[in-house]
């Protein structure tokens, strides 16, 4: 039967960690697992939310940092969550050393995060100075220097708490979403409104 | 340059452009905010689950997204974590509102019935609908990513949960402007 299954899918061998002989040993779906991770990321989240309430002053006065809060959030928020799904997956191969995968992971996220940062810098900035008369180089420099700051702070907590919760045999997937955006969220809200006040 | 040099680099290209690419999608969501912060700013409950309805609808968006990938275990996958899903979300819709509710009383704000029903309602239908929506698109897209044998951990999970956020903060600020 499983020998069935990997033929109906030969064309997928490049995807060695579900391919059978490697096959993705996946942990199962756990709901309460999924409830605590949850409960955490909702405690994250509303502190993010009165850390942005707090804060709304300082970025109501910087022209376009709304505009780019959210492309913040979910560059640092996914990036995270990738980062753990490279991890966990990768650590599926029993043979994998554990160290030389967290690192590689970090470097190879690292360089997509600064990379893919000035795309979203570029484009915050452009809509940010056609929509709303924002000046393009300021919120160009708190874009960037928000996501930066964010993935160097918070990319080797994720990576290493990925790490950890797989050493206990607990499954990163259900679990470290929900505690990675809470992080996030929290880091880029300080962040952004730190950045946002020192180039005011 | 070698030929898998080559590859590697369009990959790591590709990988760049869609996670780019699919975080200015949710600037769309931003540009929303920033038209009606005037509006917005003042909505201190509001304000306050933001970032917990947006993360909430990105959490099951990269729950929804990082199980996929098997096209063997597919579809009993996806029930499965559809009942998970449907078991856990309560907590969160319940959580926000108490939250977000309690801190605004906090800080001062002071609010009616009227917009505590509408503020209710709102976060119910809309972390329903958003979530609903995100089974169906990353079906679609692990499908789309399969054909061209692409890696799912490194697209799927930036794309979806962009997605996610600009449909939630689409609603926030229409809700901003009509509901509230």
């Amino acid at each position: 039967m499983a020998s069935q299954k990997v033929s109906a899918h030969h064309h997928l061998r490049h995807w060695h960690h579900v391919y059978k002989k490697h096959r993705r040993r996946g942990l199962a779906i756990n709901s309460k697992q999924m409830a605590v991770g949850q409960l955490i990321s909702l405690l994250g989240a509303v502190i993010a939310g009165l850390t942005l309430d707090i804060n709304k002053e300082t970025l109501a006065a910087f022209a376009g940092a709304f505009v780019v809060l959210p492309g913040v959030f979910d560059l640092s928020g996914s990036l995270g969550a990738s980062l753990s799904a490279k991890i966990n997956h990768r650590l599926e191969d029993g043979r994998a050393h554990t160290w030389k995968v967290f690192c590689s992971s970090l470097l190879f996220t690292y360089g997509i995060a600064l990379a893919a940062g000035l795309i979203v810098s570029v484009i915050g900035a452009t809509i940010a100075s056609q929509f709303f008369n924002a000046n393009f180089g300021k919120v160009f420099a708190l874009t960037e220097l928000s996501i930066a700051l964010c993935c160097l702070i918070g990319l080797p907590l994720i990576g290493g708490l990925s790490v950890v919760l797989r050493k206990l045999n607990i499954n990163p997937d259900d679990v470290v979403g929900p505690i990675e955006s809470s992080i996030t969220d929290i880091l880029s809200v300080i962040i952004l409104s730190v950045v946002a006040g020192l180039l005011s | 340059m070698s030929l898998t040099m080559y590859h590697k680099i369009r990959k790591f290209l590709f990988i760049i452009f869609s996670v780019g690419g699919a975080s200015c999608i949710s600037l769309i969501g931003g540009l929303g905010l920033e038209a009606v912060q005037e509006k917005i700013l003042p909505l201190v409950p509001l304000l306050i689950a933001l970032p917990g309805l947006n993360t909430m609808v990105g959490d099951y968006a990269a729950i929804i997204a990082a199980h996929a990938g098997d096209p063997a275990e597919r579809s009993t996958t996806k029930k499965q974590l559809a009942k998970a899903i449907a078991r856990v979300i309560w907590v969160n819709i319940v959580g926000i509102l108490m939250l977000s509710l309690l801190l605004a009383m906090y800080r001062g704000y002071i609010f009616e019935l009227l917009f505590l029903i509408k503020f209710v309602l709102f976060v119910l239908f809309s972390v329903i609908g958003v979530i609903v929506a995100m089974f169906s698109i990353t079906i679609l897209l692990d499908k789309l990513l399969e054909k061209h044998h692409l890696n799912p951990d490194d697209v799927l999970i930036p794309i979806v949960t962009t997605v996610s956020d600009v449909f939630m903060l689409g609603l926030i600020a229409l809700a901003a402007t009509l509901l509230f």
